[in-house]
């Protein structure tokens, strides 16, 4: 007779923390000690914590401009090796539209014209006092430190938002959210060297060791805000030979730029490891051209332009932001103590995929207390059927 | 048969005794691959004859047959062991019947055999892998505890997962 079932709590544990999230997720309603084991914060926090931090999902939502039904939400788990459709953001109160919503570990947020946030694959927004300067495509940064139910989020950049006017010149003081006194603090401005362009769109941001670091995609401008001094570095620039266009990324241990490169064979995907202090670089990785060229299908020059990439841990996915091939992706693992990286192709989204006008990506680590114990759902959330387009 | 007990040296050999009676003699090295045998070897020091009165004969010959494949393979220093280890660990669990390797599993675990604990754990879950929640439960005879509706109440929370 086999009794799996008379298994030691410390034996169970050791047997569910082989598994991945999703598969957790279910084995958690198998019975109240699998529930207690897979939700409790020692599993969460020390059992599988490692594991989850070096493999970070990659979550794509998109928006559609006019009929909100056809947004959708999608999550790509790397250990699983799976897409999960997940439902879209109730909107009675925070209509996501594409230039003030967006994602960042552990959070999907709106800026304007409230803040408001949502754990990930929760659905219950929660709105803080307003900032000061709202704005839309900001850059945001997640710190979370430790167990706090709130984390920090700080704010930097983006487009004054005032009625449904935009100002494109002013300077925005970073505003960063305390969650103990739930009021933003201001800081210092985006030194002025970003003012050409000082939104989401064309800067990429990286929380690396107490810093935010922000890095013009294409002028190639870095400059990082102390997160204790509250001040910002000096401007630097952060150009490796030939780079088109690039991305700022931090991963576990090590601060990563990657971009589209113009090599004598050809265009190419490269990765530089970046020293934080003196913003020095080091090719680490070159993506496989076919890999490169199966994200993309047209002869054009400028086929590249919509190109994203984002970052966590120790991945970094590469994907195209067109519907064309219906958002194809790819991964980039790094590995630990070597570095060694290595590249696969991400399945394709679960069909069907409607069109969007805009999607938002980002990356983010799972955490499974959070998912099965975390903060019940505002009551006021209506569900998705009660939007009218 | 053993050598004199106060040198210590590789081929000193130990006898160990079963719940059933059946014993077995194995060198100290092979023995000492679980964490129980080796305390008991370092606080009675002398004694060469170790009951286990909570594994039977059959699955103690599978943890040893492990740890002798282990240290054997420990014992050179040629960099390919670590993939000769894999493998064979993995021709050691592969046919493994579930009341064996539930068995083997509790025999290691009492004995302290770390490195084979994690190899079994992870064979186990590897039967959960891609299950749906009711096979899982029939697969390891586990019933629902859950008062009615809060099975339901996870499910619905967290339903992508469950598609």
């Amino acid at each position: 007779m086999t009794e799996f079932s008379n298994l030691t709590t410390d034996l169970t544990e050791l047997i569910l923390s082989y598994l991945p999230i999703p598969t957790l997720i279910r084995a958690s309603t198998v019975c109240k000690l699998w529930y207690a084991i897979v939700s409790s914060l020692s599993f969460s926090s020390t059992t599988t914590q490692a594991h989850h931090h070096r493999n970070p999902w990659f979550f794509l939502y998109g928006l559609h401009n006019t009929s909100s039904k056809n947004n959708q939400s999608f999550a790509f788990d790397p250990v699983s090796n799976l897409w999960f459709r997940l439902p879209v953001l109730p909107t009675r109160h925070h209509q996501p539209t594409s230039s003030c919503f967006l994602g960042a570990d552990g959070f999907f947020l709106t800026t304007a014209p409230n803040f408001a946030y949502s754990r990930i694959l929760k659905r219950a927004w929660r709105v803080t006092p307003p900032l000061r300067f709202s704005r839309i495509n900001p850059l945001l940064g997640v710190s979370d430190d430790g167990w706090r139910r709130v984390p920090r989020f700080i704010v930097v950049g983006g487009v004054r938002f005032i009625g449904n006017l935009v100002d494109i010149e002013d300077r925005l003081a970073v505003e960063i959210y305390n969650p103990d006194s739930d009021s933003w603090d201001l800081f210092p401005p985006l030194p002025a060297d970003f003012r050409s362009g000082n939104s989401s769109q064309s800067l990429s941001s990286a929380l690396f060791r107490g810093r935010f670091y922000v890095f013009g995609i294409y002028s190639c401008f870095v400059s990082s805000f102390d997160l204790a001094q509250h001040v910002w570095s000096e401007v630097q620039i952060l150009r490796p030979p030939g780079v088109v266009f690039s991305f700022l990324i931090a991963c576990q241990d090590r601060l990563v730029l990657a971009g589209i490169c113009n090599a004598p064979v050809g265009q190419s995907f490269n990765l530089w490891r970046i020293d934080e202090k003196t913003m020095e670089f080091s090719e680490i990785a070159i993506m496989p051209q076919d890999l490169l060229y199966s994200l993309f299908d047209s002869d054009e020059d400028d086929k590249f332009a919509s190109l994203k990439c984002v970052g966590l841990g120790n991945l970094i996915y590469v994907f195209n932001e067109e519907y064309h091939k219906k958002y194809p992706a790819c991964v980039c693992e790094i590995g630990g103590e070597s570095g060694k990286c290595s590249w696969r192709r991400v399945p394709q989204l679960p069909s069907p995929v409607n069109k969007f006008h805009q999607v938002i990506s980002f990356c983010s680590t799972v955490s499974l207390h959070n998912i099965l114990r975390g903060e019940e759902e505002d009551e006021d959330v209506a569900p998705m059927q009660a939007m009218a387009d | 048969m053993s050598s004199s007990s106060t040198t210590t040296t590789t081929t000193r050999l130990l006898m160990l005794k079963a719940s059933d009676g059946v014993t077995f003699e194995v060198e100290e090295a092979v023995a000492t691959k679980l964490g129980a045998i080796n305390n008991m070897v370092e606080e009675e020091g002398s004694e060469d004859l170790i009951c286990l009165p909570n594994v039977n004969g059959k699955f103690l010959g599978m943890v040893l047959e492990w740890c002798k494949k282990h240290a054997n393979n420990n014992t050179n220093s040629d960099k390919g062991n670590d993939e000769v280890n894999k493998w064979w660990d993995k021709e050691f669990v592969m046919d493994l019947d579930q009341n064996t390797l539930y068995h083997l599993l509790m025999a290691a675990d009492y004995l302290s055999g770390t490195e084979l604990v994690d190899l079994l754990t992870e064979k186990v879950a590897s039967m959960i892998r891609g299950k749906k929640v009711e096979e899982i439960r029939e697969t390891f005879k586990i019933k629902s505890d859950f008062l009615p509706g809060q099975e339901e109440e996870i499910r619905k929370k967290n339903s992508w997962a469950f598609e």
